[in-house]
């Protein structure tokens, strides 16, 4: 009878391990772009665009270059695995996924943040200007 | 008005409900009582309240879903969600895309289910405790509409711009991300599915609560099962939207919302289990109350992480800034329930008899035990990882997300377990399993699974992981297709568990080789020039326009002979603030186009019949040919902020401050023309500091004459404008840095003399998803073994088998 629950308690610490092992490996930090360069983790960054240094796309490598500075205005240059993101004109904070690699942020991701996008803060009048062209049937 | 009072009517009902229920119940010395239960006037009281209650639910659910039909804009709910341009059936779903109406479907769930568990619990004699309880619950739902009133008016919500009698023009609509059929059909299975989590939770605090330890299951099974497959089948539903309209390229991201209803799921089934166990030895009596009662918690919990806020910018669904009250109502909702219920499980823990069973190792209780428990440990893992922004906030003081390769690394090993004991466990018996008899029905399933495997061993699939997965969901197939196979030919009605396990099993294959053996290229497609990709020709041929204005961006697919145009489709919403929406095009047996274009269902069933063929439109594009930054002519600009350094190329940049002169100073003052110099500290990746100060000539109507630096290096600084903000004596400047043509920050700049081809290109990303078709197959195929398994419970209960 013992014996089954110290097994049955050693799975269980097996398990445990096991999966904090994991979240401690899988858990993306977000770090300052210094940082970033320092380690060779993937971490994520937050920060925004540089539009005044133009980005552009490279079809042959299907590679996204851009400009963006993180929070403590550190700028980094950032090669995204894609297409330029969503929403990422408008996005007023960026946050960029990977890994610093020869002075250059090679994101595998690029997650664009709209803070109020399903919900009004200026109430309907605002709103009333830009809809006046809607028909009312 | 009537809103409000209907929505006041319903909570006073279901507050009288459960109290009445309550005090019948312990006015008859804590038990039901069937007897005198008629004769008692409380729970005649209970019954009206609860009937006011659920039927004041219903009406204001009517009457907001009249708002919403009608257009009743000076209410800030029909404002905020919905528009004239929207018409029936997606005006209807604007019922629950926002906060209070969605909390408002809930409660009109929770309601109605009330209704039918009422009646159920009157016949089989628990009512007085069972509804007591659900009435608490219902209650709870109910207040939510009181403390943030769907019927809330614009200018209550917004007393500064709007005068009271407002009525606006028109309201601001639907998001297009959810302008599809899903959003009418997806939400309410899902809620559904989380509003009967509240009925095991019932039973399981009802059975503690009547001291009845045994037979509480009997009557919560068909529940249970019913939860599971409407559960289910909502995830799944979500799933298939996020695969055919949003265009993530899959079924499941692993994202907080998906996750968040995915693990009351894993627990409702893995209870599924242990009922089982519990009917038919005895056993898992003090762990069917936990199993009971967590998922109806676990869905609060889940409610809680999606609505309150709290994953704030770690998850891709944005989320409406809700405001304190749903964060604080949420929490004392969980531990009111929590602690209700936990609490007197602890009180109770010792009189729940213990009862010995006697089992082996290859027993089918074993496996039932082997099995809950592994779908809980993977519910553990997938609660751990959807709360890391909370776990990491509170150990680090600092939200971070964890990256979805966790959820594979941490559930794949137990999602190959699971596959084995599904296959393995059918085979087993109660108590003892006769070994030589196992081993021959093995052979067959054992031996088709084999000779698959080999197959798509030499087919490509190398990863031993992967391998190891396929053998065991193979198994598992195969050994519940001989089961159902044997059990049809003599009580179809038994088939249920063997069918919803042979449905998980081409589900985890369908997984495998959709997400494991998927291939995809990203194309830059110029009009008119075809590309080869994936075994399909693809050619961009131009743009159309589609509904509303749209554009379509079409892509003619060729293979063999014949072909069929892909429309990808692109536009800006002006609801989410002018950002691009981007629709993919599927060739897959589950596109209703086929419905109306036969060509392309031929098209399919000759050219993608075992998989997807998945364009997704990435953007238009200016293939550029230079390989740099485009720049001004003093080189590329750089903002800095007083002592905020900057770091870029080589360098890194720390502007210091002004320096003007003593006679400049004077001269500045005045108004008149005055030099200033910048002071900027450059450090190189070597280490070596060095200062320039470029001088600028500001004139009085604020031009500003340049003065470029060179270093010693050959690079050229120059500083481009000046700021200075006068109250917070913030400055700032812009300084133009033009590497020398020695070094390699040169790269940095487009060569603006090199000539660029300037045509724009599409961007597609194609992928190739062989065998999803079972991943939908494989759903369907579980969720009809749930409801036959349903039925053969619900008629087993009617004609008193019950124990059987």
């Amino acid at each position: 009878m013992k014996g089954k629950y110290i097994v049955a308690g050693l799975v269980i610490l097996a398990f445990v391990i096991f999966g904090a092992i994991s979240f401690m490996q899988n858990n993306i930090a977000y770090v300052s772009a210094t940082t970033a360069e320092q380690t060779h983790r993937v971490v994520q960054v937050k920060g925004s665009w540089v539009k005044s240094m133009n980005s552009f796309y490279d079809p042959k490598t299907n590679t996204f270059h851009f400009y963006m500075m993180d929070d403590k205005k550190a700028i980094m240059p950032v090669v995204l695995q894609g297409a330029k993101p969503n929403n990422f004109e408008e996005a007023p904070d960026i946050v960029a996924k990977g890994r610093y690699e020869d002075g250059v942020f090679q994101a595998s991701d690029v997650l664009t943040k709209c803070p109020s996008k399903y919900q009004s803060k200026t109430g309907p009048q605002a709103s009333a200007e830009t809809t006046t062209s809607s028909s009312i049937n | 008005m009537l809103g409000r009072f209907l929505v006041f009517a319903a909570f006073s009902g279901m507050l009288t409900a459960t109290i009445a229920y309550t005090y019948s119940f312990f006015y008859n010395n804590g038990t039901d009582n069937p007897g005198k239960n008629e004769n008692d006037k409380a729970i005649k009281i209970a019954r009206i309240g609860y009937h006011v209650g659920a039927v004041s639910v219903i009406l204001t659910a009517g009457l907001f879903m009249d708002l919403l039909l009608t257009h009743q804009l000076q209410y800030t709910y029909v404002w905020s969600y919905s528009s004239y341009e929207l018409h029936p059936p997606l005006l209807i779903s604007t019922f629950y895309v926002g906060q209070q109406g969605s909390f408002l479907l809930w409660a009109l769930y929770t309601s109605i289910i009330g209704l039918i568990l009422m009646v159920y619990s009157r016949k089989h004699h628990y009512e007085s405790s069972v509804m007591g309880i659900y009435s608490a619950i219902a209650t709870f739902l109910v207040l939510v509409a009181i403390l943030k009133s769907p019927f809330e008016e614009v200018w209550q919500t917004w007393p500064q711009s709007v005068h009271a009698g407002f009525i606006p023009t028109d309201g601001r609509g639907l998001n297009p991300l959810l302008e599809n059929l899903w959003i009418v059909i997806h939400p309410p299975i899902l809620f559904l599915g989380f509003a009967s989590t509240a009925v095991p939770f019932a039973h399981a605090f009802s059975g503690l609560l009547r001291k009845e330890y045994k037979s509480w299951t009997n009557v919560a099974v068909p529940w249970t099962l019913f939860t599971s497959a409407v559960l289910g089948f909502g995830i799944t539903l979500g799933g298939f939207w996020a695969y055919e309209t949003l265009g993530w390229g899959g079924f499941w991201g692993w994202d907080p919302v998906e996750n968040s209803s995915f693990i009351p799921w894993l627990i409702v089934v893995a209870s599924v289990h242990t009922l089982l166990v519990q009917r038919r030895t005895g056993g898992f009596k003090r762990a069917n109350f936990i199993m009971g009662m967590m998922p109806f918690l676990l869905v609060l919990y889940s409610t809680f992480l999606t609505r309150s806020g709290v994953l704030g910018d770690t998850s891709v669904h944005s989320f409406e800034t809700p405001g304190m009250w749903v964060y604080v109502y949420l929490v004392i909702l969980i531990v009111f329930f929590a602690v209700l219920g936990f609490g007197l499980y602890i009180y109770r823990v010792k009189d729940i008899p213990k009862e010995k069973i006697n089992y082996t190792l290859t027993s089918r209780e074993f496996a039932l035990f082997l099995g809950a428990a592994s779908l809980a440990i993977v519910a553990g893992f997938t609660l751990v990882g959807t709360s890391a922004p909370l776990i990491t906030n509170f150990l680090k003081g600092k939200a971070s997300a964890i990256d979805p390769s966790y959820y594979i690394k941490t559930n794949l090993p137990l999602a190959i377990f699971m596959a084995a004991m599904i296959g393995l466990g059918q085979l087993f018996w109660w108590k003892k399993t006769n070994h030589q008899s196992l081993l021959k029905t093995l052979q067959l399933p054992f031996t088709a699974s084999v000779i698959l495997t080999v197959l798509v061993i030499f087919a490509g699939m190398h990863s031993i992981a992967m391998v190891a997965f396929f053998i065991a969901s193979a198994f598992a197939l195969f050994v519940n297709l001989q089961i159902a196979y044997k059990i049809a030919k003599g009580n179809p009605r038994f088939m249920g568990a063997s069918v919803a396990h042979v449905g998980i099993a081409l589900l985890f294959i369908g997984i495998i080789a959709s997400t494991h053996y998927d291939r995809h290229v990203t194309l830059a497609l110029p009009q008119g020039q075809p590309a080869k990709a994936l075994g399909y020709k693809l050619t961009y041929v131009g743009t159309s326009e589609v509904n509303n204005g749209r554009t379509a961006y079409n892509v003619v697919v060729q293979s063999g002979n014949s072909k069929f145009v892909a429309p990808l489709v692109m536009y800006p919403s002006a609801y989410n603030g002018g950002a691009i929406m981007r629709h993919p095009y599927i060739f897959s047996l589950v596109n209703y186009d086929i419905l109306t274009h036969p060509a392309l269902m031929a098209f399919i069933g000759r050219h993608m019949l075992t998989q997807d063929l998945y364009l997704s439109p990435q953007g238009m594009e200016s293939a550029s040919s230079g390989n740099g930054f485009q720049t001004n002519e003093y080189g590329i600009d750089i903002p800095l902020q007083l002592n905020r350094p900057v770091k870029y190329g080589r360098y890194t940049f720390t502007f210091k401050g002004f320096e003007v002169p003593a006679d400049q100073r004077a001269a500045m003052m005045s108004g008149e023309s005055f030099r200033l110099s910048s002071l900027i500290e450059l450090t190189s990746s070597s280490g070596k500091t060095e200062t320039i100060s470029p001088t600028n000539y500001i004139e009085p109507d604020g031009q500003n004459k340049l003065n470029t630096v060179q270093t010693k290096s050959g690079d050229q600084f120059t500083v481009m404008d000046v700021k200075v903000d006068n109250k917070t004596k913030a400055a700032e400047i812009t300084l133009a840095y033009l590497p020398s043509k020695k070094s390699a920050d040169h790269s940095l700049l487009t060569k603006s003399d090199m000539p660029e081809s300037n045509q724009q290109v599409l961007v597609i990303e194609a992928t190739i998803k062989p065998f999803i078709n079972l991943v939908w197959g494989g759903v369907v195929v579980m969720v009809i073994g749930f409801i036959i398994t349903w039925r053969r419970r619900r008629s087993d209960l009617a004609k008193g088998l019950e124990g059987s």
